[in-house]
């Protein structure tokens, strides 16, 4: 792993817990109160959510926020 | 909601689905030639004077209500963010979206301030290129082709419009005059509100197709 100065690139599962749920992208979206178009872009890695975010998802699939989301590797590597 | 909010929002849709009625009186006053001095038109039927006067009545309500609406706009923070944030696309329903909103209106707030100062510096610029024609008197066109010279005018109040006389010399003809933007004020502001509109839209859009 690179300096911790670096930007880390965050992996999500968010799309493997929600097919394990069988649940839809804007069903997620509802029960954790954003937009659609941001569980596509969280799923997509395009963007890192906040902690806040992060949390209540991992609530909502009653698991722990590692599980959710990964560093990947960093861009120095 | 607080009472205020209700007031100009109904004065907003007000003067949004009363629009028609002026655009009407306005396309009407084009088609309808009056002699000079004679403020009113003459209709020969009653029906259509009544609704001239009626339609007369209802543009001046809707410019008082349109001024007072501007004027809120300006000072009642809960309007304003309502109805400029519609207009602009600047509601935030989640973090993600307020993301894109803080990104794009950082880019727009800079390249407008950079295109605020390009149009200040341009407004008081003075360029001018002449070209001596080497007529009698011209000491400098025993040497000299022509000349260039570039000023900056920078004055905090126009100047009243004068009958200007301008004294030409003779022996020189102007190739290439720029004395500041041939442009109106209310162009410019037009042009700037315009800018702020389109630079935000294209941004947050720039912003949304990255995450």
């Amino acid at each position: 792993m690179g300096s911790l100065q670096s930007k880390l690139n965050i992996e999500s599962h968010v799309h493997v817990f929600r097919a394990k749920k069988r649940i839809t992208q804007q069903q997620l979206a509802d029960a954790v109160g954003v937009t659609r178009a941001t569980i596509v872009a969280l799923e997509k890695g395009n963007y890192n959510p906040s902690l806040d975010l992060a949390f209540r998802i991992a609530m909502y699939f009653e698991t722990d926020i590692n599980e959710l989301f990964s560093v990947k590797a960093t861009d120095n590597e | 909601m607080s009472k205020l909010l209700k007031i100009n929002r109904l004065v907003g849709l007000y003067l949004i689905f009363f629009s028609p009625l002026v655009i009407t009186l306005l396309v009407w006053s084009s088609f309808i030639s009056t002699p000079s001095g004679v403020p009113v038109p003459h209709f020969d039927s009653r029906i259509a004077s009544f609704v001239w006067d009626v339609l007369g009545i209802h543009f001046m309500f809707w410019l008082v209500s349109l001024l007072y609406f501007f004027i809120m706009l300006v000072f009642h923070g809960a309007l304003r963010d309502s109805v400029i944030a519609f207009a602009a696309g600047l509601n935030a329903r989640d973090e993600r979206e307020e993301l894109i909103i803080g990104h794009a209106s950082r880019a727009s707030w800079l390249s407008s301030m950079a295109l605020m100062i390009f149009l200040l510096l341009s407004s008081g610029l003075m360029i001018k290129i002449t070209k001596f024609n080497g007529d009698k008197g011209q000491v400098e066109a025993k040497e000299k082709r022509g000349s260039v010279s570039i000023g900056y005018r920078f004055t905090l109040f126009d100047p009243p419009v004068k009958n200007k006389q301008v004294t030409k010399p003779t022996g020189e003809k102007t190739v290439f005059l720029f004395t500041g933007l041939p442009f109106s004020k209310n162009m410019i502001l037009m042009f700037l509100l315009l800018w702020q509109l389109l630079s935000f839209k294209i941004f947050a859009r720039k912003v949304a197709s990255r995450c």
